[in-house]
C-alpha cells in the first residue's frame, strides 16, 4: 500500500503540469483581457500596453507557461493582477474557509442519507421508501440558490434563529452547510439504496441467511460493508466538488471560500488567480481520491489497490 | 430491525432540533454606534493609484482627501487646498494648502506629498492604470514614457504651495482633482510597504481602516484628528454581500443600515406601507444606452440607427418595465448637467421605422446584439428585441460574460450593444469626450467607434475652452450634432433607491460616489 | 417494467409532447412581450400569470419543456455511455490502463467545471447543443469512476473467473458478463443527472452560458425568477414543479429501468 500511495503521489507531478498546461491554453483562448479588468471603464493605448508588458501577456503562450512555471518552482504562485495580492496568502484563506463549510454539509450529508438510504431499502416498497424517495428526489430538484434563499428567508427573516450571511463562529456554518449538504443528503441515500439491494441478492447473503444468522445482523454488517463502495464512492465526488468550492452556496451566504475566488479570478481573467486556485484543487482531488481508494480496500478486502496483480 | 431504525433516526432528528436550539440565539450581528452599510462586490484595493471601482472608490472618499472636492451642489469647494489661483489663459493653478492637515500616522501632509502622490500615477514603472487623469499636466508625457526624470509641470515652491502647470488650458481640471486618483497618499508609507498600501491605507480622511477580512467585511473607524467635520457616527462597517435577497434579509433583520433596492422587489417596497416612508432617492449621473456600431454595416449607416430608435418605445419600457426608476434621456448627457435646452426626440414612431427601411437594401436586416449575463440587462435586450423584430429587423442577442463582452466591445465585435456610462466628475464633457471622441475608439470609452470632426473639434475646444458660457455652447453644438446621427440610442438616466433604517438621520444618496465623506449621517 | 416505471415514463413523455405542440394547445407566443400586463398573478385570461416583461408563464413552462428534457436526455445519453466505457475498461483492466483513465478522469473531476463549461461555449457558438457539450463533459467522470468503482469489485467474483476459466474472451466477459452488471448503477446515476443536468443549465445561464434569450428553459426561468420569490412567486412555481415532477419520473424510470436489467433478477446468474 505504501508503494500505492507514493506512486500516486509521483503521478500528482505530471497531472499537475497537465492540467496547469491545459488550463493555461484555455485560458488564453478565452476571449477577453485581464487588462480591460485591470482599468476600468476608460484608458488610454499607451496605459494598456504598458500593463499588458507588465503583466507579460504580450508574450506568447508557451514562454508565458514556462514562466509560470519557474515561478511554481521557486515556491511561488504568483500575485493577483488586481489586488496585488499574493495568491498563496489568498488561498490560506479560503481554503480553510471552503474546508469548514465541506466538513460541517459532510457532517449532514453522510450520517444522513446513508441512514435514509438504509432505511429505505429495508422498507422497500413500502410507505417509509415510497416518502424516502419521493422527498430525496424533491431535494435533488430544487437548485441550491432556491433552497438556500428559502431556508435563509425562514430561519433568518421569520425565525430569527441564525444570520443571514457572513463568515464567522458555528452559528454562520448552519445553514450554507445545510444547502450544500441538501442534493447529496438525497445523492446518497439514492445511491445506499440501490446499493443496499444490489448487495442483499448476492450469494453470501443467502448463505448468511442459511447459515441462520439474525437478519439484524445480515443487514448491520455484512450487506452494508459490501454496499458502502459505490457510497464511499459517492461521498468522495462529492467532497471533492465542495472543496473546489460551492460558488452558488458561497455566494448566497456571503462565505469566503474557494468558489467565489477562482469565480472571481475566472470572470475577471485573473489568471495568476486560477491557476493558483487549480493547481490548489487538483492536489485536494487527488488526495481525497487517494482516501477514497484505500477506503476501498478497507471496505472490501477483495479491492486490492496495488495495481500491479494484473 | 426497522423499529431500532426509526427510533434511532428520530433521536438523530431531535439531537438536530437541540443543536439547533442550542444555537438559536438571535441573528443581529451589529457594532453599537456604527453605520453598517452593503457593498455587493469586494473592493480590488483601496490604493488611489489602482481604484478603477465603484466599491474601492466609495470607502476611498471617507479615508483620503485631495486638494478639492465637490459640495453638495456640485461645485468645487477646498478640500486640502484652501485656496486657490488659476491664471489667466488657465495654464497655471497654484495652491495653497490647509496647515495642520495630518495622516493618521501623525504625519502633516505637505505639497511634496501632492507632488509625490501625482507623480507616483504617472510612474513609468507603475500599473497605474488612471494616467488620464494627470495626463494634461506639463510634461507628463515625457515622464510617463521615460524619457524625463522629473515631471516639469509639478513645482513646489515651499512645504504649503502646489504649482501645477498645464500643457494647455483644461477646463474640468479641477474636477479630475476631485477623482480618488488625485487623493494625497504618504509618501514613507506606501514605499515602505511596496504592494501592501492598498490594504492598510493611509490618508487623511474622517475614517481610518481598521480591519479587512478579505469578501466578508471592512471596518472603518471615525478619525479623531480629522481637519474637517468630525463624523457623527463611530465608524462604518461595509459587509460584502454578493447577493441581493441576502442583503435584504440583513436589512430586515437590522443588520444593515441602508441597502439599494432590488428592481424586483422595488414595486413592493413601494406599496408597503411599513418600509415606503423609508425609502429614499436620489439622480445619479449616468446614461443607460443602446450602442450601435457606427464603423461598419449595418449600422454605419445613420438611417438605419434612427430606424431602430423609432421603433422602440422607450418611454413605455421606462413606465412599464422600469417602474420609473429613470428619467427617459434626452441625450447622452445627463439633464443635472446640461444647461441648454433640449427636447426629447425619436419618440416611439414605427410608422417612420417602416419608412425607412423601405430604402433600398435595408430590408431583412440581422443584427447581431451583444449583452452581458445580467439579468436585468437580458430582460431589456429581450424587450428590444420584441420591439425591433414589429418594425422587421431579425435580432440576435449574444450573452457574454463579463471579460469576453468587455473584449468583443473594445475590439468592435458586436453590431448593437447595451451598456451605461457612469459620471467620474459632473461635467458634461465626461460623457462627451469619452463617448464621443473619435482618439477614444475602444477602450478609452468610445465603444460607438463613432467619427465626426466637426463634433470632435466642439468637444476639444469645449475642454481649452475656460468662459462657462462659450464652453457650454461648444457642447451643445456638439451634443445637437451628436443626437442628430445617433451613434447611440439614449435610454435612461437610472436613479438610485434606497432602503433606510427608520433610526437614520441626515442619510443621503449622492450623484458621485467621492462627495459621500461620511460625516453627516447620523442615529 | 412495473407499472410505476411505465407511469413515470407516460409523464415524461406526456410533457415532452406537450411542450412540441404548446403552440397548438396555447394562446400565446411564449416569446410575446405585453408591456402593459407585466407581473399579472393567474388569472382566467393568463392561467399562469405573466413574468415580468408580460409574457404568459404557462406557454413558456411548455416551451421551456422542450429544452429543458431535450437538454438533459441527451447530455445523460452521452455521458453515461462515456463513462461506462471508460469505467469498464479501466476497471476491468486495472494496471496501467487504470492508471492513465483514472489520472484522465481524475484531470476532468478535479477541473473547475466552471472553467470547462466557459471554454466549451467559446468553442461552440452558444446555445442549446452548447450546453449539451458542456454538461457531458464534465458528466462522464463521475460515471466512469462510479462504474469503474463497481467493476473492481466485480472483477474479483466467482462467476468471473469461471466464465474466464472456460475460455470467454475479455471482449465477451466485458460485455457479457460485467457491463450487464453495472446497468443498475448506472442507471440509478443517470436519474439522478437527468434531473441534476436541468438544474446544471440553470447554473450555466446564470453566466451567460445557457440557452440564449428569448428562449426559455425551466432552469434558467426559475433562476431569472428567483429574485421575484417573495414579489412574484408566480414566475418560479411552474417551472420549478415542473423540475420536481420530471426529476421524479426520470428517477422512478432509472429505478425500473434498473429492475429490468438486474442480471439477478432475470436469472442471468
Amino acid at each position: 500500500m505504501t508503494g500505492y500511495v507514493a506512486r500516486k503521489l509521483i503521478l500528482l507531478v505530471p497531472l499537475l503540469l497537465g492540467i496547469t498546461f491545459i488550463t493555461f491554453l484555455l485560458t488564453k483562448a478565452l476571449p477577453g483581457e485581464p487588462v480591460y479588468s485591470m482599468v476600468g471603464e476608460r484608458a488610454s493605448p499607451e496605459t494598456i500596453d504598458k500593463l499588458r508588458k507588465e503583466i507579460g501577456s504580450d508574450k506568447g503562450t508557451i514562454s508565458q507557461y514556462a514562466g509560470y512555471l519557474n515561478l511554481i518552482l521557486h515556491g511561488e504562485l504568483g500575485r493577483s493582477y488586481y489586488t496585488n495580492r499574493k495568491v498563496s496568502e489568498e488561498i490560506m484563506i479560503k481554503l480553510p474557509n471552503t474546508m469548514k463549510l465541506a466538513a460541517g454539509a459532510m457532517f449532514i450529508a453522510v450520517p444522513v442519507g446513508i441512514l435514509l438510504g438504509f432505511l429505505s431499502a429495508v422498507r422497500k416498497n413500502r410507505f417509509a421508501d415510497r416518502l424516502i424517495s419521493v422527498l430525496s428526489i424533491a431535494g435533488l430538484s430544487v437548485p441550491v440558490f432556491w433552497s438556500g434563499l428559502m431556508l435563509m428567508l425562514f430561519f433568518s427573516l421569520y425565525l430569527k434563529w441564525l444570520p443571514p450571511s457572513g463568515t464567522g463562529d458555528i452559528r454562520y456554518m448552519v445553514l450554507p452547510a445545510v444547502t450544500l449538504a441538501l442534493p447529496s443528503v438525497s445523492s446518497f441515500a439514492r445511491i445506499t439504496r440501490t446499493a443496499v439491494l444490489e448487495t442483499g441478492l448476492m450469494p453470501f447473503v443467502r448463505t448468511a441467511t442459511a447459515k441462520g444468522i439474525s437478519k439484524t445482523r445480515i443487514y448491520a454488517v455484512h450487506i452494508m460493508k459490501n454496499a458502502l463502495l459505490p457510497v464511499v464512492t459517492v461521498v468522495g465526488l462529492d467532497l471533492g466538488s465542495y472543496l473546489n468550492g460551492a460558488v452558488l452556496t458561497e455566494t448566497i451566504f456571503g462565505w469566503d471560500g474557494m468558489g467565489r475566488f477562482i469565480m472571481e479570478g475566472i470572470i475577471k481573467r485573473d489568471y495568476p488567480v486560477i491557476m493558483g486556485c487549480i493547481i490548489t484543487g487538483t492536489i485536494v482531488f487527488v488526495l481525497i481520491n487517494l482516501v477514497v481508494d484505500i477506503a476501498y480496500s478497507f471496505i472490501d478486502p477483495r479491492v486490492r489497490i496495488n495495481g500491479t496483480d494484473r | 430491525m426497522t423499529r431500532t431504525f426509526i427510533k434511532r433516526l428520530s433521536s438523530i432528528l431531535f439531537c438536530t432540533g437541540l443543536i439547533s436550539i442550542l444555537f438559536s440565539c438571535s441573528p443581529i450581528n451589529r457594532l453599537d454606534g456604527y453605520l453598517h452599510l452593503r457593498l455587493a462586490y469586494n473592493p480590488t484595493t483601496l490604493d488611489p493609484a489602482f481604484i478603477v471601482d465603484v466599491s474601492g472608490g466609495s470607502i476611498a472618499a471617507k479615508l483620503f482627501n485631495g486638494l478639492v472636492r465637490l459640495d453638495n451642489n456640485l461645485d468645487i469647494t477646498p478640500d486640502i487646498a484652501e485656496r486657490w489661483e488659476v491664471s489667466d489663459e488657465g495654464t497655471l493653478y497654484v495652491f495653497h494648502l490647509k496647515r495642520g492637515v495630518v495622516f493618521s500616522n501623525g504625519r502633516e501632509v505637505v505639497s511634496s506629498d501632492f507632488s509625490n502622490s501625482f507623480k507616483r500615477i504617472l510612474d513609468p514603472k507603475g500599473r497605474s492604470p488612471n494616467t488620464w487623469v494627470f495626463d494634461k499636466i506639463l510634461g507628463a508625457n515625457a515622464y510617463m514614457a521615460g524619457n524625463a526624470d522629473d515631471i516639469t509641470g509639478i513645482e513646489t515652491p515651499d512645504s504649503h504651495t502646489l504649482k501645477i502647470r498645464l500643457e494647455k488650458p483644461f477646463s474640468p481640471f479641477l474636477h479630475l482633482l476631485t477623482m480618488t486618483a488625485a487623493y494625497v497618499v504618504p509618501h514613507e508609507v506606501y514605499s515602505s510597504s511596496e504592494n501592501d498600501f492598498g490594504f492598510h491605507p493611509v490618508g487623511t480622511g474622517p475614517f481610518v481602516l481598521e480591519r479587512w477580512r478579505q469578501n466578508s467585511e471592512l471596518l472603518l473607524k471615525k478619525n479623531k484628528a480629522y481637519f474637517g467635520t468630525e463624523a457623527n457616527i463611530a465608524g462604518i462597517v461595509y459587509r460584502i454581500i454578493p447577493e441581493d435577497m441576502t442583503a435584504l434579509a440583513e436589512f430586515e433583520i437590522g443588520n444593515i443600515d441602508a441597502v439599494n433596492i432590488p428592481a424586483s422587489e422595488y414595486s413592493a417596497y413601494l406599496g408597503s406601507p411599513t418600509w415606503n416612508r423609508h425609502i429614499i432617492t436620489g439622480s445619479a449621473l449616468n446614461t443607460y444606452y443602446l450602442g450601435f456600431n457606427c464603423s461598419r454595416p449595418p449600422f454605419d449607416n445613420v438611417s438605419l440607427r434612427k430606424a431602430v430608435a423609432y421603433s422602440i418605445d422607450r418611454e413605455k419600457i421606462l413606465e412599464g418595465f422600469f417602474e420609473k426608476r429613470g428619467t427617459l434621456a434626452k441625450g447622452p448627457v445627463p439633464d443635472i448637467l446640461r444647461t441648454w435646452d433640449q427636447d426629447i426626440v425619436y419618440k416611439y414612431d414605427p410608422e417612420a421605422a417602416g419608412t425607412i427601411l423601405e430604402e433600398p437594401g435595408l430590408q431583412n436586416i440581422t443584427i447581431n446584439f451583444y449583452i452581458t449575463a445580467e439579468q436585468e440587462v437580458a430582460d431589456i435586450s429581450e424587450i428590444i428585441q420584441y420591439y425591433l423584430k414589429k418594425t422587421g429587423f431579425n435580432v440576435k442577442i449574444k450573452q457574454l460574460e463579463w471579460s469576453a463582452y468587455k473584449a468583443a466591445l473594445n475590439n468592435g465585435e458586436a453590431d448593437m450593444f447595451w451598456i451605461s456610462w457612469w459620471a467620474d466628475y459632473p461635467d458634461a464633457e465626461n460623457f462627451l469626450f469619452p463617448l464621443f471622441h473619435s482618439s477614444n475608439h475602444g477602450a478609452g470609452g468610445n465603444r460607438t467607434r463613432y467619427t465626426n470632426s466637426t463634433a470632435d473639434r466642439m468637444i476639444t475646444s469645449g475642454q481649452t475652452e475656460l468662459n462657462a458660457k462659450k464652453r457650454a455652447n461648444y457642447y451643445m453644438t456638439a451634443e445637437k450634432i451628436i443626437i442628430e446621427e445617433l451613434p447611440l440610442l439614449p435610454f435612461w438616466h437610472k436613479k438610485e433607491f434606497l432602503l433606510i433604517q427608520p433610526s437614520l438621520r441626515a442619510f443621503v444618496t449622492f450623484p458621485v460616489y467621492t462627495m459621500d465623506k461620511g460625516t453627516e449621517v447620523a442615529f | 417494467m412495473g407499472l410505476t416505471g411505465k407511469l413515470s415514463a407516460a409523464v415524461i413523455i406526456m410533457v415532452f409532447i406537450a411542450s412540441l405542440f404548446s403552440p397548438v394547445l396555447v394562446p400565446y407566443d411564449p416569446n410575446s412581450i405585453d408591456l402593459d400586463q407585466i407581473k399579472h398573478p393567474p388569472s382566467a385570461q393568463h392561467l399562469l400569470g405573466t413574468d415580468n416583461k408580460g409574457r404568459d408563464i404557462l406557454s413558456r413552462t411548455l416551451q421551456g419543456g422542450k429544452i429543458s428534457i431535450g437538454i438533459s436526455v441527451l447530455a445523460v445519453l452521452i455521458s453515461m455511455s462515456a463513462g461506462l466505457t471508460i469505467g469498464l475498461v479501466s476497471g476491468y483492466f486495472g494496471g496501467k490502463t487504470d492508471t492513465v483513465f483514472m489520472s484522465f478522469v481524475d484531470l476532468v473531476l478535479a477541473f473547475p467545471a466552471l472553467l470547462l463549461a466557459i471554454g466549451i461555449s467559446v468553442l461552440f457558438p452558444p446555445g442549446v447543443l452548447t450546453v449539451v457539450i458542456a454538461l457531458s463533459a464534465v458528466g462522464w467522470a463521475s460515471f466512469a469512476r462510479l462504474i469503474r468503482g463497481n467493476v473492481l469489485s466485480l472483477r474479483e467474483s466467482v462467476f468471473l473467473d469461471a466464465a474466464k476459466a472456460i475460455g470467454c474472451s475479455n471482449a465477451r466477459v466485458l460485455f457479457i458478463h460485467v457491463l450487464p452488471q453495472c446497468f443498475p448503477l448506472a442507471f440509478a446515476m443517470a436519474g439522478l443527472k437527468l434531473g441534476g443536468y436541468i438544474l446544471t443549465e440553470a447554473a450555466l445561464s446564470f453566466l451567460g452560458l445557457g440557452v440564449q434569450p428569448p428562449d426559455a428553459s425551466w432552469g434558467s426561468m426559475i433562476s431569472t425568477g428567483r429574485v421575484f420569490i417573495r414579489s412574484a412567486p408566480w414566475m418560479v412555481f411552474p417551472p420549478g414543479l415542473m423540475i420536481a415532477v420530471t426529476a421524479l419520473c426520470f428517477n422512478l424510470l432509472g429505478d425500473a429501468l434498473r429492475d429490468k436489467y438486474d442480471p439477478a433478477r432475470t436469472g442471468h446468474y
